[in-house]
């Protein structure tokens, strides 16, 4: 079927001149679905041009006084008009004009053809050429009201909303019961921001209209409109969605659900302006709204600013719609790397997983609580990271959409290889795009979409491609924003590809749900069962790490500590093992070293066995003094070694004593296995304890004024075991040194020398005690005799600078210490 | 499924390779690692590590892989375990090898290479000793270092690499270097492990002894070589190093008991009655020497002796010509050659003396102890020398290319030195330029060389010559410094009596019996110090100087110190307290 040419808009919707708005829009979306655009683009064209005239009150107002015979005006004149009509008719506005042009030449007092003139010229957006017109006819008929109605439409077209607002003024004085005129008004002082007058005259315009749903409905929505602009658009519980509901409620009590369409084609060019405004909340609060109102409608909902739903809740149309989508130098659509992310990720998540296992798997330091939290974190979040990576892999090479970014009549689509992610372009913002160089050099476009609060960024290496695409996008949206304005969106191709129920938020609320993905129990059990290896290697490596130490150290103490700290450790029994062994090498030692003269080996060796048994070095030296019958004489003297070892605040004294009898052990290869002690050691397996007495004859020596009482001391020397028992005791004399010497003549005062020799005979005394242990015992005494490096006995015989330039010749480590 | 793009493919290959090479890397860095198994013991070893045995020949280098960690180790040779312990081998790609007993001489040496590409040694690291050794830092491990590297040509300057290897040489190496860088314990460690595992390898227990004195004592190192000698009783060496550690251990009477009831086992025994002669004291030492002889004209050692007792004796025309005698087919003449030409200038033959010193130099052109007394010969009065006093021993530095050596046999010789050449030296010289140091400090001021002393480590100490070493060291003890005078006294390995006896004399004018063993030189510089000591008496003091100034014979250290040493301070009126006696124990 075939719409005749010759037909006027009314004969096209198959309506009657009488017929009401609701009756034209019910004819329209008929003929749509009868003639859709894509297989009758004649048809539609021609219902879509009735559809404009005639849901337009003005527009149909005019179209009726067009389409009449001018028979009044007489043959030549009415024929003129009916010629200028039909030419309106037809659209072809220049010659209707041309037509009325003509005729006003010749009959310019002919106010018909002159209003017929600035319509004509109002519709051609010839907007200053109306105005002329209207103003003439004002002139003519100062107090016809339409004249001054119609030259402020003339006048709000060329922006001068001022001289507008008065023009309509006047007319809503002419004419003060007319709503039209007042919705003018209203709508001038809207634009001027005077909301509180626009709104009044809206009411006013209201109390003057029918009281039915359908009369009333364009004023209401200004109402609510400028209502938005006053109170902010942001605002989603503002007064304008108060009268919105208040609207919406009214209609809804409506049992004709075909106003209940109408009314929702209504808010949605009302969120079509919204929108436009870049009122994304009030236009989305608007559009939900409709769905109330029309729940079957495909556009009419709200838009989220993203929207991301997985591939596979795709309907068959849209997979078909993105697999059709092809990327080319004019088309909006582009391809995405289908696996760079990807492998990065799992590059990444690789080399977090090769970190975290070479730190865990390697760590030789025991974890305490933080350790083994960290591990945790470590290992199952490496693994997860892995199987994601992996699984984004996976599902790349499953993917039955190669991943891309195109452009769709409501949307900017961006598809991956698991997930569609939509941006509604009613939300679209700026579109930002900067170009990036490097040494001047173009490299690439970077492009900036915002939704909302949503932003959209893609990088493009083809300059003229971004402008191009932006440009396109923004088209795209300008053209779905008329659409929706007009209320032809429902009939625009591809709108049911991706429906906008899909994006709706309450379907996309999150709700959890005891879903296992099979990727995060995979990589869940593989880091709880790493990290369960991980517990035991760990230990294994401390122990491993522990005794390495130890054998680094190769000494008794360092394998001793490791025993403590891993008393059933994997190395417990060579430690154990190594420790005998320096036991027994130190006994070797000793039997080497010992004088087969001396007495006290033997007693040593098995105190050594006692220590090893016990697993104690430290051998403690307790001294003892008895001042005997002699204490007077010991009292008088300060040559009292005794005293000087056993009174702790002689502890320099004592250390020396230790010191050289360390030096005896260490000498004798025991070093390993006995530490000398001057203090107390509770429970020592083996201690050496000394008591000391003036029980040795000594021989008073007279040398002129000085007296000196010579020391002899008998001293009772044992090794004792844990209970005190003695393994060996012996005794030893130490007699005071044979000589002293006063570099000074004449009579020397008591006195004067001990101040310089009370030292050195302490000294000599005490080696002397040191050596005559040392000896007894099997050891080296010349080790328990040699004291500490003196001062020069000359003087400061080498200056400071030659000491230094000499270092490395003396320490003999030279370059003569090579093979 | 997509198909993958090129560039895909190449971008997940990359990430495969870079995922794998760090799998690799962890691997090998951490896991597993190359080691060194070193043998050189000189005797094939069987070296099990965690219950694996691997034979190792008795020179061997042999590579194996380990992972990262503890490992056990037990080494056998012929069915006994010579070492058993835990090694941990290191990961980080060091170069790491397991020493069996530390024996191996591994090193570690800087080579620098300049913009000539000639390479120099740089830093040294020794790791002798050792049973597990990790060189995080070497470039050439086992391989010769090429004369030149290539570097990137912007860098300037001096590159190092560093020289991983084996030193020339076994265990003796080891021991000897050990022992030279300072580092005694380890030396004695390496050698008596070695003398366990070579228990008929008399080379190997001397060696052990010798440290072994020197760290725990001389007592310590008679007990291991009479271990020895229970096995090896005709070891004349090993004989004669026992002796002389009971000598120094003051064990002289245990020693007598040992060789009486040596020489009681074997009656009809020249050797018995030899090593029975060199205990015993000089009356009895001269019955057995002849008794030796007479059951054996032939034998060299019993002449050597005789000759060394005549000569302490002072029988110089007697000892002169049994050294003669020996100057013409006694291998070891050359350790003679001093007490030959002592025993000439003894005898007022000094001419003679000088043809024998010469002839000497001539005959043993790598001998240091000929050259050097020619030298002190030449410089001593009334001696005409036919060559020049350094004569042989620049031949012998010529010869050695060592310059160090050179300065040090000067020294001894007292010759002066070239100062600002030694001093440069001094920097970075070895032990034998401290040595000369100390031994040109020596003849001059005392109070030099004990600063040059105090700094000194033990390895430049010992490089000293006996009469200087106990000389220095007796003037230390005479000044009041007894643990210089130990350390001297300590590290003079010749001396064959205890520093008690040194001491005594020195301190007391206490004469040991033994101290007619004393060379005649070292003799001298006892002697010069106690006059020293007793310079207050006077004539007496004077007497005994000029006695040590004829024993020295040639010009040595006392005579060049009685020269040039300050007069020591002999303050009046010195108040001297003796005390009595007390009994000892």
């Amino acid at each position: 079927m075939a719409l005749e040419t010759q037909q006027n808009h009314y004969q096209v919707l198959s309506l009657e001149r009488a017929a009401d708005e609701r009756a034209i829009k019910k004819a329209y979306f008929g003929l749509v679905r009868k003639f859709p655009p894509d297989k009758h683009p004649e048809e539609f064209k021609k219902i879509r041009a009735a559809y404009e005239v005639l849901s337009d009150p003005v527009a149909r107002r005019r179209f009726d006084a067009v389409d009449r015979d001018y028979a009044e005006h007489g043959e030549t004149v009415g024929a003129t008009l009916r010629a200028a009509a039909e030419a309106t008719r037809t659209g072809d506005e220049a010659k209707a004009q041309e037509h009325l042009r003509t005729l006003l030449a010749q009959r310019g007092d002919l106010l018909e053809a002159r209003e017929m003139l600035g319509h004509s010229l109002m519709r051609a957006r010839d907007f200053g050429g109306a105005l002329a017109q209207f103003d003439e006819l004002a002139r003519a008929r100062p107090d016809e009201g339409r004249y001054h109605l119609w030259r402020g439409y003339a006048l709000e077209a060329k922006d001068q909303d001022a001289t507008a607002e008065a023009a309509f003024r006047r007319a809503s004085e002419l004419r003060p019961d007319d709503a039209e005129t007042r919705m003018a008004l209203a709508n001038v002082l809207a634009s001027r921001r005077r909301y509180d007058e626009s709104l009044a005259q809206i009411r006013e315009a209201l109390a003057r209209l029918p009281d039915e749903p359908g009369a009333r409905l364009h004023a209401e929505l200004r109402l609510v409109d400028v209502l938005f602009q006053k109170g902010g658009t942001k605002d989603a519980a503002s007064p304008a969605l108060r009268e919105l509901d208040a609207l919406v409620a009214r209609i809804c009590r409506d049992p004709d659900r075909e106003l209940w369409r109408y009314a929702s084609s209504r808010l949605a060019s009302l969120a079509a302006l919204l929108f436009a405004r870049e009122a994304f909340t009030a236009g989305n609060a608007v559009l939900s709204r409709c769905r109330r109102l029309n729940p079957s409608s495909l556009v009419e909902h709200p838009y989220p600013e993203k929207a991301s739903l997985p591939l596979e809740q795709l309907p068959d149309r849209a997979r078909k719609w993105l697999a059709a989508r092809r990327p080319g130098p004019g088309s909006p659509t582009f391809l995405l790397s289908q696996w760079g992310a990807s492998l990065w990720a799992f590059l990444a998540s690789a080399a977090l997983a090769a970190f975290t296992l070479f730190v865990f798997f390697h760590s030789p330091w025991n974890w305490g609580a933080a350790g083994y939290a960290f591990a945790a974190i470590f290992i199952l979040g490496s693994c997860l990271a892995l199987t994601g990576s992996v699984r984004a892999i996976a599902g790349a090479l499953s993917s039955p959409v190669r991943p891309l970014v195109t452009v769709h009549p409501l949307y900017l689509v961006e598809a991956k290889s698991r997930r569609l992610v939509v941006y509604p372009l009613v939300n679209l913002g700026a579109v930002n795009l900067t170009r990036h160089t490097t040494n001047g050099v173009y490299t690439h476009t970077r492009v900036q979409v915002a939704f909302g609060g949503k932003k959209f960024e893609t990088s493009m290496r083809d300059e003229a491609y971004a402008k191009g695409w932006a440009e396109y996008l923004l088209a795209t949206r300008h053209r779905l924003l008329d659409l929706l304005n007009h209320g032809f969106l429902e009939a625009e191709p591809e709108v049911g590809v991706l429906p906008p129920g899909l994006l709706q938020p309450d379907a996309r609320r999150f709700r959890w749900r005891p879903r296992l993905d099979r990727w995060l129990v995979a990589g869940t059990a593989a880091g709880l069962v790493l990290f369960a290896l991980a517990i035991p290697w760990n230990r294994r490596l401390v122990d491993e790490r522990a005794f390495g130490a130890a054998v680094a150290k190769g000494t008794l103490k360092a394998h001793g500590d490791y025993l403590a700290k891993h008393p059933s450790g994997r190395f417990a029994e060579a430690a154990r093992a190594e420790r005998a062994r320096i036991h027994e090498r130190a006994r070797a030692s000793l039997a080497l070293t010992a004088d087969p003269r001396a007495a006290g080996p033997a007693a040593l060796l098995d105190g050594l066995r006692a220590m090893e048994t016990r697993d104690e070095t430290r051998l403690p030296v307790a001294v003892s003094w008895d001042a005997g019958e002699r204490a007077a004489a010991a009292t008088a003297s300060d040559l009292d070694l005794g005293r000087a070892l056993a009174d702790p605040g002689q502890s320099r004294r004592s250390g020396e004593l230790t010191a050289r009898l360390a030096r005896a052990f260490q000498q004798a290869g025991l070093g390993e296995v006995v530490r000398v002690e001057a203090r107390p050691v509770a429970g020592a397996p083996l201690a050496l304890t000394l008591h000391g007495r003036y029980d040795v004859e000594a021989a008073d020596l007279e040398a002129g004024p000085l007296r000196l009482r010579s020391l002899g001391i008998g001293w009772r020397a044992a090794l004792v075991d844990a209970d005190g028992a003695p393994l060996f005791e012996w005794e030893a004399v130490t007699a005071a040194p044979s000589s002293l010497e006063r570099a000074a003549p004449g009579p020397v005062v008591e006195g004067e020398w001990r101040r310089g020799a009370y030292e050195a005979e302490l000294d000599a005394a005490c080696a002397e005690l040191a050596g005559r242990l040392a000896t007894t015992l099997g050891l080296p005494a010349d080790a328990a005799l040699a004291g500490s490096p003196q001062a020069s006995p000359y003087g400061a015989p080498l200056s400071r600078a030659e000491a230094l330039a000499l270092t490395k010749a003396m320490s003999g480590k030279g370059r003569g210490a090579r093979p | 499924m997509k198909r993958l793009g090129v560039k895909d493919l190449l971008l997940l290959a990359v990430t495969l390779l870079v995922v794998g090479l760090g799998a690799f890397w962890l691997w090998t860095e951490n896991v597993e690692q190359r080691v060194f198994l070193v043998n050189r013991l000189g005797l094939p070893v069987e070296v099990s590590i965690d219950g694996r045995p691997r034979a190792l020949p008795a020179v061997a280098l042999v590579t194996v892989s380990l992972h990262r960690g503890v490992h056990l180790v037990k080494v056998r040779a012929g069915g006994k375990i010579l070492d058993e312990g835990a090694i941990d081998v290191p990961g980080g790609g060091a170069a790491v090898a397991y020493n069996v007993l530390g024996a191996g001489p591994l090193y570690n040496e800087a080579v620098l290479y300049g913009s000539g590409g000639n390479n120099s040694p740089g830093g040294f690291e020794f790791y002798g000793g050792q049973r597990l050794v990790a060189a995080a830092n070497a470039d050439f491990v086992f391989t010769q270092p090429p004369q030149s590297i290539s570097v990137d040509s912007k860098s300037s300057g001096t590159h190092t690499r560093w020289h991983f290897d084996l030193a020339e040489g076994g265990w003796q190496t080891t021991a000897s270097l050990l022992r030279d860088r300072g580092a005694s314990e380890a030396a004695l460690r390496v050698s008596l492990d070695v003398a366990r595992a070579r228990p008929d390898d008399s080379q190997a227990v001397l060696t052990a002894a010798e440290l072994l004195a020197e760290q725990r004592g001389s007592g310590a190192a008679a007990v291991l070589l009479r271990r020895y000698l229970e096995s090896h009783p005709d070891d004349l060496e090993v004989h004669r190093t026992h002796q002389h550690f009971l000598r120094r251990a003051g064990r002289l009477e245990e020693a007598r008991g040992y060789y009486r009831a040596f020489r009681a086992a074997r009656p009809g025994q020249g050797l018995s009655a030899v090593l029975l002669a060199r205990v015993e004291g000089p009356d009895l030492a001269l019955a057995l020497y002849e008794e030796a002889r007479r059951l054996d004209p032939a034998d060299a050692v019993a002449r050597r002796g005789l000759a060394v007792l005549f000569l302490a004796r002072g029988r110089f025309d007697e000892s002169a010509r049994l050294l003669g005698e020996m100057a013409s087919g006694d291998p070891e003449y050359k350790y003679y050659v001093d007490d030959h030409v002592r025993s000439l200038l003894g005898a007022n033959r000094g001419a003679e003396a000088v043809t024998v010193a010469a002839k000497a130099g001539e005959t043993f052109p790598a001998e240091w102890r000929p050259a050097v007394l020619y030298a002190q010969l030449a410089a001593s009065e009334g001696v005409q020398a036919s060559l020049p006093g350094p004569t042989f021993i620049d031949r012998i530095t010529k010869k050695s290319q060592d310059p160090e050596f050179g300065w040090w046999m000067l020294s001894m010789a007292g010759l002066p030195l070239d100062d600002a050449r030694i001093r440069r030296a001094g920097r970075s010289g070895g032990p034998l330029v401290g040595a000369a140091l100390i031994q040109q400090a020596a003849a001059s001021d005392p109070a030099r060389a004990w600063g040059l002393c105090a700094k000194a480590a033990d390895p430049v100490l010992k490089r000293l010559g006996s009469p200087v070493g106990v000389l220095l060291g007796a003037e230390f003890l005479r000044a009041g410094d007894r643990a210089m005078a130990e350390r001297l006294f300590a590290t003079q390995g010749e001396l064959n009596l205890p520093a008690e006896a040194l001491k005594a004399y020195v301190m007391e004018g206490i004469e040991d019996p033994e101290l007619w063993r004393l060379t005649p030189d070292v003799r001298a510089a006892l002697e010069f110090v106690r006059s020293r000591r007793i310079v207050a008496d006077g004539p007496a003091s004077a007497a005994l100087l000029a006695a040590a100034r004829r024993r020295e014979a040639v010009r040595g250290p006392v005579t060049r110190a009685a020269e040039s040493w300050p007069a020591p301070e002999a303050a009046p009126g010195t108040v001297t307290l003796r005390r009595a006696a007390l009994p000892r124990e």
